[in-house]
């Protein structure tokens, strides 16, 4: 277990602000991300805290009037979607462990990589401004002919979105061309680590569904610019097209942030199970399908908009199959802990609250994708749940469990298990607090966007808030935790959790190198099996 | 990976260069050419010209993929990775269409402009409701 | 050999690095296809719905003005990939050569643009709301103008960014830092530069030949 503390690794090989902002080391990069990262969670956070404290009561009391909350609601949004939740996992987690796990000693570009992180800054940083200077109202969707006709900074956002974008492209086309060529001789494309399959998903979405966000942003502007007459019917556009472009981008946009979610719950389920993940091929092209899938689906968010039947058919039609990879996994998840050696570790607590709940938000999107259904259910609270139950309860529940499972190796210190196990619970608690009562709310009629409600949804409405609250006080706990244990945690040994990962044959933190010799390739990091054989033969 | 230096190594001909660049040109004026015939008239077929030019285009497309962009000669992933982004925007644009094209195919109502409907019998005449006329299909 | 200083710290070998640029300008590439496919997009579903404004509006775009910029960006995807040809021969000269043709007949492209643009202007065919031409017959004339102008002008912009990027390839071929054994910048930069011509190919008859 011991580990040379004072060992020269990345964080300290150069010292000073200077060298960290002009660093290309892939790990130090994921770092800094993750800094931003975390920031913007929390204050996506605070918008979403002060929707819940308005909602606590049916009549409006703590805003001003109804287009500050919607102001609120709006940068929740947009905080939570474009500064938080689409790079957190590739740009944080994956950047550190993607070129470990291929054996490289970087990503393919990594200039470029510290080019997509300065993107990211100047993108958050426009949308901070936007948000200083009063930010905007038309709900993170941008929907015209309200964006392409109100005063406020809808063209800051835009550009900012645009921005934003680009990052993301640029961070996906370098993980594309890392796994494609530098890959050590070995590693194949079938015996590397699921997490790779489910990044390179991950990617070809970014390089091809993100530009698309780009023009339509870039529309928008000309629209309120020069008034071009795309999108406001006034101008003799269409608004019902601005949700096409927009939606092009932002279904594909949510399997964006759900496949790297996934694939850090097939690390996960397989090392806290030291077995073999089930039905590796299976995982690995469902990854791919979801990707490809992903893309004939978008107009099932806009079934009530006006769209024609036909199109309607044809996009709920089409929404079915995109369920059926997703379920693929998550039965092959649960069959592999089947005789497993089930290790209930921090992590693999937050992988079994993804289990459950990814599997509850799974399930609440079919009443969505079918048409009958959604005409009652659109608009209302039954969306927000559903949305909430895979993108948190799905996503950052994965995010929160891969931050914890490679925490040793980004800081080289073990967190406290014991409010580790306390963080988890709280987090699984606290959201279905939050989340489960928007669904009987949603289902009973309740709209969403609105600030003022029927007084008959106010049971609901109030368990939800209490639920946000207490997940607020588990994030503090869970953010505490790790904190602290920079300072204070345990020295963490290379493998700390007996992975056959090979990022695990590095150092605790790892040497800027990655690797000092040649990483053991005798197994592939599924093979429990075949060590568990070597062993017993002694 | 020794395989790979032949297609960096493979120098393109000149000749193909230049029987490629000729054809474009000579592809070019054929375009033009064609947009002048009204196809439509000695068919009947409404959009044929268009589908003479787009097949023209994509013609020359191909020959500067295929020579000027190497791709006759290189990796077949970097076809593959184009065709992959070709078939996306075909999807955005067909299925799109699919909207734009066939409103009121399953209900009359939708093919006319919102703004130009006229509102149900009950609610003419009616102040208060005349504003949310334009709201029946949102 | 002189170019193993050009070999990055990460890569095991030069083909290595010039594979990955190749593939990371395709996949680039993708990412500029779909964005110029958004505007594509719309230029499909109001030429669908307004087909007979969009065939009179057509008419008064120059269609020789079209033709000879379609020829200058056809000459000038070839004389870059001379250039690069040139290149694997190590025929410095005659690469410089070709490369600052490129950017010759790229300058008489924008050149001949704005003689477009500035007739237009003119006569107020303008996009949205700065439109106030007179004569066309259909609805919306107006947005055929604003896809006209989204299209060439984005268009536009690329050959403005593709002709700097070939400058830089310029200057760093007449410093000596390619040659047979690492070529692979002037050849990313050579694809973005045929996707800018491919572009035009479609745009010329989408726009100045319909019909």
């Amino acid at each position: 277990m011991e580990n040379s503390s004072n060992h020269t690794n990345y964080l300290n090989a150069t010292k000073g602000i200077w060298s960290w902002l002009t660093t290309v080391d892939h790990k130090r990069i994921g770092m800094m991300y993750l800094g931003f990262i975390i920031f913007s969670f929390m204050l996506g956070g605070f918008f979403a805290i002060c929707v819940r404290l308005e909602l606590f009561t049916p009549n409006g009391d703590l805003f001003k009037d109804g287009n500050q909350y919607n102001t609120f609601f709006t940068l929740h949004g947009i905080v939570m979607v474009f500064l938080f939740i689409i790079p957190s996992i590739p740009a944080a987690i994956g950047n550190f462990v993607l070129p470990q796990m291929v054996g490289a000693l970087d990503v393919a570009f990594p200039r470029l990589n510290l080019l997509s992180f300065y993107i990211y800054l100047v993108g958050a940083t426009l949308a901070l401004a936007v948000l200083i200077s009063g930010g905007v109202d038309t709900g993170w969707t941008f929907y015209t002919p309200y964006s392409s006709s109100i005063g406020g900074p809808v063209i800051a956002t835009g550009l900012a979105v645009f921005i934003l974008g680009f990052s993301s492209i640029l961070t996906g086309l370098n993980f594309i061309v890392t796994i494609h060529k530098l890959r050590l001789p070995g590693i194949t494309w079938f015996n590397m680590p699921l997490f790779l399959w489910g990044m390179y998903a991950t990617s070809v979405i970014q390089v091809l569904a993100t530009p698309v966000i780009g023009i339509t942003m870039v529309l928008l502007v000309f629209e309120r610019v020069a008034g071009v007459g795309i999108f406001d019917a006034s101008m003799g556009g269409d608004p019902v097209l601005y949700q096409h472009f927009f939606w092009f981008y932002s279904h594909p946009a949510v399997y964006i942030m759900i496949l790297p979610a996934m694939a850090i719950i097939s690390e996960l389920v397989a090392t806290f199970s030291q077995k073999r993940i089930f039905g590796y091929k299976a995982i690995a092209y469902s990854s791919v399908a979801i990707a490809l899938f992903s893309f004939l689906v978008w107009g099932h968010h806009m079934f009530t908009s006006g769209q024609s039947r036909f199109a309607a058919l044809v996009f709920s039609f089409l929404t079915f199959f995109v369920a059926v990879p997703s379920a693929i996994k998550v039965f092959n998840w649960v069959a592999t802990m089947y005789k497993g050696s089930i290790s209930l570790k921090t992590p693999m607590m937050y992988a079994l609250s993804f289990l459950s709940l990814f599997t509850i938000g799974g399930l609440t999107g079919l009443f969505l994708g079918t048409l009958a259904t959604d005409i009652h259910l659109h608009d209302t609270y039954f969306v927000v749940a559903h949305f909430h139950y895979v993108m948190f309860g799905g996503t950052v529940i994965a995010f929160i469990g891969g931050l914890h499972y490679w925490w040793p190796k980004f800081t080289g210190k073990m967190f406290n298990e014991f409010w580790g196990q306390v963080g988890a619970w709280g987090v699984f608690i606290g959201f279905n607090l939050t989340f489960m009562p928007q669904f009987l709310a949603g289902f009973r009629g309740m709209p969403r966007r609105y600030y003022e409600y029927d007084p008959s949804f106010e049971i609901f409405n109030q368990l939800s808030t209490i639920g946000a609250l207490t997940l607020a006080v588990s994030f503090t706990i869970v953010g505490i935790n790790l904190l602290v244990s920079i300072f204070k945690g345990a020295k963490a040994p290379k493998n700390p959790w007996n992975s056959l990962s090979i990022e695990w044959q590095t150092e605790s933190p790892p040497v800027t190198e990655n690797y000092a010799t040649t990483p053991d390739l005798t197994y592939g990091p599924y093979d429990y099996d075949k060590r568990q054989a070597a062993r017993a033969e002694g | 990976m020794s395989h790979t230096s032949e297609h960096k190594n493979h120098i393109t001909p000149l000749w193909v260069y230049y029987a490629v660049g000729t054809s474009l040109l000579f592809l070019t004026m054929i375009t033009v050419a064609a947009s002048y015939i009204p196809f439509s008239q000695f068919t009947g077929i409404g959009s044929l010209n268009f589908a003479v030019a787009m097949i023209i285009a994509i013609i020359k497309a191909t020959l500067v993929a295929l020579f000027f962009m190497h791709l006759a000669y290189d990796n077949k992933f970097y076809l593959f990775s184009l065709l992959a982004g070709i078939l996306c925007l075909l999807i955005f644009i067909v299925v799109t269409m699919f909207d734009t094209q066939y409103r009121g195919l399953i209900n009359p109502e939708e093919k006319t402009p919102i703004i130009q409907q006229t509102a149900p019998e009950q609610f003419v005449g009616k102040k208060h409701h005349e504003a949310s006329q334009e709201d029946t299909h949102h | 050999m002189a170019q193993t200083k050009y070999l990055a710290h990460h890569f095991t070998d030069l083909e290595q690095q010039s594979e990955s640029a190749k593939m990371g300008m395709w996949l680039f590439l993708l990412t500029e296809i779909l964005l110029f496919g958004g505007v594509f997009v719309a230029y499909a579903i109001y030429r669908a719905w307004h087909p007979e404004t969009f065939i009179n509006a057509h008419r008064f775009l120059d269609v020789r003005l079209g033709t000879i910029n379609t020829i200058v960006l056809i000459v000038s995807s070839l004389t870059i990939a001379l250039a690069i040809r040139d290149m694997q021969l190590d025929r410095r000269k005659q690469c410089m050569r070709n490369l600052i043709i490129t950017i010759l007949l790229a300058g008489v492209f924008l050149v001949i643009k704005y003689f477009e643009y500035s007739h237009k202007f003119h006569v107020g065919m303008l996009p949205g709301k700065f439109y106030t031409f007179d004569g066309i017959e259909g609805t919306n004339p107006h947005i055929f103008f604003s896809i006209y102008f989204l299209l060439t002008g984005i268009h536009g912009l690329h050959i403005i960014i593709g002709m700097s990027l070939i400058a830089w390839m310029l200057l760093k071929v007449k410093k000596g830092h390619f040659s047979s054994n690492y070529f692979v910048p002037i050849e990313a930069v050579g694809l973005y530069w045929h996707l800018v011509d491919l572009i035009w190919i479609f745009l010329f008859p989408l726009l100045y030949l319909i019909g």
